[in-house]
């Protein structure tokens, strides 16, 4: 593929994800509001794990499109910031 | 428990209210619960979780309107990522007032910033149709359906840019306000993106920012979990319904109103310090 192709990549998959994650985290966060007993606090711990892995799973699913497109400058690109991110929760981990 | 109705409604409107003017509402959250008592420290990681469920929450939409561009996004983001990593790892090591002045620094630089933001740069271009809207591949450039017709844009001055989204990185992981008010403007009036693509695309990046930094902080310990629901809670609502509204709504207007906002914040913050 050439500079001036359109990306087949449209987010016509991510969108219907993206919302079903919207209102099952809202659930979940509404839940863990609620109340510190443990079972209220699973549910919250959930629903902040999806709104913080979300965006990565987006980065990831990404890598995976523009392989499929062989836009290897992006790949390496997007690969790159979630290595930037992998490290940074290692040294956090050290560094504790 | 109040602190939880409190902390769902500030979330909510300021979700809201960041998803309307593209700047992320953790900028107006952070200084808003400094203002109700929290310490800037405890505002911080709400704050990033504001803007990581914001950014969930406005995705959808987003991407069924086809104005975000995710190479410039991930591009940008590399940059912004390791300035808000540095900007977490080392955020314990500043004074809660230091924050407090930075943070009402951060909110005058985002009311003058959004205030003197134009609208239109990239006009429709005859000939070009819905097939032609969309990224390029292998560039930072694209074409977006925009008043009636399908404008194309490409990205230009990519290291200031880059510049300017390490320092908004820096800014996000130190204070937890979003460095989406920097982003924005600097993806729009720096890098020429035209401005409903840089703020979509602004809301993709500022949910991985916020991601970023938010592993750092919950391999610290410091995320409340119940505080963090009623964040989230909060946020996903006021985000879904920011959006939904942004799409009606004249950006401009918004934006202005928001400045007078923020000025608001950043005068009442170094007042009740």
């Amino acid at each position: 593929m050439t500079a001036n192709t359109v990306s087949r990549v449209t987010g016509r998959r991510q969108g219907p994800i993206l919302r079903a994650t919207t209102r099952i985290a809202w659930v979940l966060a509404g839940l863990g509001a609620l109340s510190e007993s443990q079972p209220f606090l699973t549910a919250g711990v959930i629903a902040v794990v999806l709104v913080t892995a979300a965006p990565l799973l987006r980065v990831t699913w990404l890598i995976l499109r523009w392989t499929q497109e062989r836009d290897w400058r992006f790949v390496w690109t997007a690969a790159a910031l979630l290595g930037v991110i992998f490290v940074a929760g290692f040294i956090a981990l050290v560094a504790q | 428990m109040s602190d939880v109705f409190l902390l769902v409604g500030l979330a909510a409107a300021t979700s809201g209210i960041g998803a309307l003017g593209g700047l992320g509402g953790a900028v107006i959250l952070v200084p808003a619960l400094v203002l109700a008592g929290w310490s800037p420290m405890d505002a911080a990681p709400l704050g990033l979780i504001s803007v990581a469920a914001g950014s969930v929450a406005a995705g959808a939409r987003q991407l069924s309107e086809r104005s975000v561009n995710h190479r410039i996004g991930v591009t940008t983001e590399l940059a912004a990522t390791a300035g808000a990593v540095v900007g977490a790892l080392v955020a314990d090591r500043f004074s809660d007032e230091f924050l407090v002045y930075l943070l009402a620094s951060v909110a005058l630089a985002a009311a003058f910033m959004g205030g003197r933001r134009k609208g239109l740069r990239n006009p429709p271009i005859p000939g070009l149709g819905m097939e032609d809207v969309g990224e390029r591949v292998g560039s930072l450039s694209g074409a977006y359906p925009a008043h009636g017709g399908v404008a194309s844009y490409e990205t230009r001055r990519l290291p200031l840019g880059l510049a300017f989204m390490s320092v908004a990185g820096l800014v996000a992981g130190t204070t937890g306000a979003s460095g989406g008010f920097i982003k924005t403007p600097a993806t729009s009036e720096i890098m020429h993106v035209p401005t409903k693509v840089a703020a979509s695309t602004t809301t993709f990046t500022i949910g991985i920012t916020a991601s970023a930094a938010l592993i750092v902080f919950a391999l610290r310990g410091r995320l409340d979990i119940q505080q963090s629901s009623a964040v989230v809670f909060g946020s996903l609502a006021g985000g879904a319904i920011g959006a939904i509204v942004q799409s009606r709504l004249h950006p401009v207007h918004v934006r202005r109103a928001l400045s007078v906002v923020l000025v608001l914040i950043a005068i009442l913050l170094v007042i009740t310090r």
